[in-house]
């Protein structure tokens, strides 16, 4: 086995509550590297296209990259990939702190869980030793409480992946949290209702071997040596004040989601809910992933006043822009709160605004009362937001529909509801307005887990970001679509990539390439290689996802934006006038894919990447 | 001699105006003489008036700079509000 893996991967089947480990195989890892690239063929054979998602057949995969564990910068990451039960699609999502590290060096490149337990268990990984416990005291605990009571009963250095009250009662929004209160997250799609469906409350893990060895060990530290001065410089800024400092410029640019995305300009909204106003404010330490030499983790606390209580990771830029802004709630000290209550109960902070700003709106239009909700859904009322969160993770009143995701509860609803329900394939927007950067309009259509901002992050390369390896020589006009479907691919690409050896996106913004990613992938694992030959394996790995997804019935219909973001402009503000050309982009796109006018990956597509076998 | 420099402001990346600084001079210095003319402009957040400190990411030429690094004539400075994503 290269080095960089574990060289093996545990296999837990709660109906049989067995489990055993099987070697990674060689192979695999060559042609999709690991993390959620390597997710791809395994979920086709865990999970095949049409699983039911909430079915004992489904699988959870639970994987690190060939990078995690290593001194890597910003390596210490891991994946979770499922059938969700949201979108019905292909499901992902990525997640930084300590557990991924714990895993690989408890001697495990991943884990995939299938089937359905009799009774509420959890796992334990104690290095190459792993353990079903039943877990009958913590089930029903928000993921704080039940962070600390399975240390306390396994090891205090053990690192949990947990799912709450949310993803025990199936709520479509539910997610996994890693890392107790330092919390990190996989969110979107769900993967906390498939966990909750497997009655597997959560998994908790010791690693106390050795970090990963290298293939040329000597060279990737001198090579490290060298580069970390740029890359801690690089991302200075986020260590400062975190992703929360990015909520001031995306209001200015236009960027930022208002008022259920009606909305252009909110400057001293924004300013409330800043990084600098949270430094002044509620903030009490940051934090550092596993390998990170960012620290873009928040710790804040509010001791006093109408939110007292709050203890915890803070509001991620995303959280600020869908609980705060999204919903016009400029109390940072109420987002804090809204923020913390996703963490207990286990629920994707962007769909869980998302939900809160189109209940808003039913409720301004009369769709819903306030007999509905219990309390006046007004713009900006932080009483509102926390209520309402709360409701949607225990799944009670409101909350119980609202957690289905926009989609269903739109069709529920009923009216006009569908039109105010933003989501693409079933999965609500992120914080990110594809007005401001047309490219993102084309991201968010065709990534393969629904509107997703991280499957492509294109529209840094419409602001400042360059990529010469993918052909972005300078930043490109975020206003025309000029070349946007040969760039959204080929980011796609990359960014599997990076999903799959395991390179947190904010290392780009601190200035890591795909040069230094391919050069740290040779030096590891010994396996030769160039940033051309990494996203042409970045380009099988999304086609792929792809194929699965056309397995489960999705195609060009379902590469849409909502008509929102395709015919409303913002008015006002630092993107006024943007309204991206959403299908003009697709056929363009398509054809850098080689893909058919229906978005289906053709013969030769797939021939070509070596994935005609699926 | 002097240095002529672009200074493009985030968001856009369009060329706000072009400054002529000393010979020798740092990003600083262009940092400053930016401000002086179009902080009234910038977002609130990015930068503070009173202690002068910067919240964003200063960029030369598309790669991250710090404040002490020399410029030479045609460098191309950003000053780019801060990315989120996550």
């Amino acid at each position: 086995m290269a080095c960089g893996y574990a060289g093996k991967i545990l296999y837990v089947d709660l109906s049989g509550m067995r489990h055993w480990a099987e070697p990674l195989d060689v192979g695999l890892s060559e042609r999709f590297i690991g993390g959620s690239g390597l997710a791809a063929p395994l979920l086709f054979k865990e999970a095949p296209p049409g699983t039911e998602p909430l079915s004992p057949d489904n699988a959870l995969i639970f994987l690190t990259g060939p990078f995690t564990g290593t001194m890597i910068p910003t390596s210490g990451r891991h994946c979770v990939v499922t059938r969700s039960p949201l979108t019905l699609t292909w499901g992902e999502c990525d997640a930084g702190g300590h557990w991924g590290t714990a895993l690989k060096r408890a001697g495990w490149d991943g884990i995939v869980v299938r089937g359905r337990a009799e009774y509420p268990v959890y796992l334990w990984v104690k290095d190459g030793h792993a353990e079903i416990r039943r877990a009958d005291r913590v089930w029903g605990m928000d993921v704080y409480d039940a962070d600390e009571a399975l240390r306390t009963e396994t090891s205090r250095d053990a690192v949990t992946g947990l799912i709450g009250p949310a993803g025990e009662k199936l709520v479509l929004l539910a997610s996994i949290v890693f890392d107790g209160r330092d919390a990190r997250v996989t969110a979107r799609g769900g993967p906390g209702a498939v966990m909750g469906s497997k009655l597997l409350k959560g998994i908790v893990v010791s690693g106390t071997g050795p970090r990963p060895s290298a293939h040329h060990q000597k060279s990737l530290d001198q090579d490290l040596k060298a580069r970390l001065p740029e890359i801690v410089r690089g991302g200075k800024a986020l260590n400062e004040y975190g992703s929360a400092n990015g909520v001031t410029g995306a209001e200015f640019s236009g960027d930022l989601p208002l008022m259920n995305w009606r909305k252009g300009s909110w400057p001293e909204g924004a300013a409330k809910l800043s990084g600098k106003a949270m430094a002044e404010t509620i903030l009490t330490g940051k934090f550092f992933c596993g390998a990170c030499v960012i620290g873009c983790g928040r710790r804040v606390a509010v001791k006093t006043g109408r939110w007292a209580g709050v203890d915890g990771a803070g509001p991620e830029y995303e959280s600020l822009g869908t609980l705060g802004s999204l919903c016009l709630v400029d109390d940072l000290e109420a987002v804090a709160k809204a923020t913390e209550l996703c963490n207990r109960l286990g629920l994707d902070t962007i769909s869980t605004g998302s939900a809160v700003a189109f209940a808003m709106e039913c409720y301004e239009k009369g769709l819903i009362t306030k007999a509905d909700a219990g309390l006046p859904l007004e713009w900006g009322s932080g009483e509102a937001l926390v209520t309402l969160v709360e409701q949607m993770g225990n799944a009670v009143g409101l909350g119980a529909v609202l957690g289905r995701g926009v989609k269903r509860a739109a069709q529920e609803i009923g009216g006009l509801a569908p039109e105010y329900a933003l989501h693409s394939k079933g999965l609500e927007l992120p914080a990110h307005d594809p007005r401001a950067y047309y490219s993102s309009a084309l991201s968010y259509a065709t990534s393969n887990r629904g509107a997703c901002h991280l499957a492509g992050l294109t529209h840094i390369f419409e602001r400042a970001t360059v990529m010469p390896e993918i052909g972005v020589e300078s930043p490109m006009d975020r206003f025309t679509g000029e070349g946007k479907g040969r760039m959204v691919a080929a980011a796609q690409n990359v960014m599997g990539v990076m999903d799959s050896l395991k390179v947190c996106k904010f290392g780009l913004f601190a200035g890591i390439t795909v040069t230094d990613m391919a050069r740290w992938y040779t030096l590891l694992t010994g396996r030769e290689t160039s940033p051309a030959a990494l996203i042409a394996i970045g380009e099988r790995i999304f086609n792929l996802k792809r194929v699965y997804n056309v397995r489960c019935g999705f195609s060009r219909k379902d590469d849409t934006m909502p008509d929102r973001i395709l015919t409303l402009r913002r008015g006002e503000g630092g993107a006024a006038r943007g309204l991206p050309p959403l299908g003009e982009h697709l056929a363009d796109y398509y054809e850098a894919r080689g893909w058919s006018e229906e978005g289906i990956p053709t013969r030769e597509t797939l021939e070509r990447l070596g994935l005609d076998g699926f | 001699m002097l240095v002529r420099i672009s200074v493009l402001l985030g968001a856009e990346c369009k060329e706000e105006a072009s400054l002529e600084l000393e010979e020798g001079a740092t990003v600083g210095d262009a940092f400053r003489r930016a401000a002086s003319l179009w902080s009234s402009k910038w977002p609130a957040g990015f930068y503070d008036r009173d202690s002068g400190d910067f919240y964003g990411t200063l960029m030369v030429n598309y790669r991250h700079a710090s404040m002490g690094d020399p410029l030479a004539d045609g460098d191309s400075v950003v000053l780019l509000p801060s990315m989120a994503g996550g």
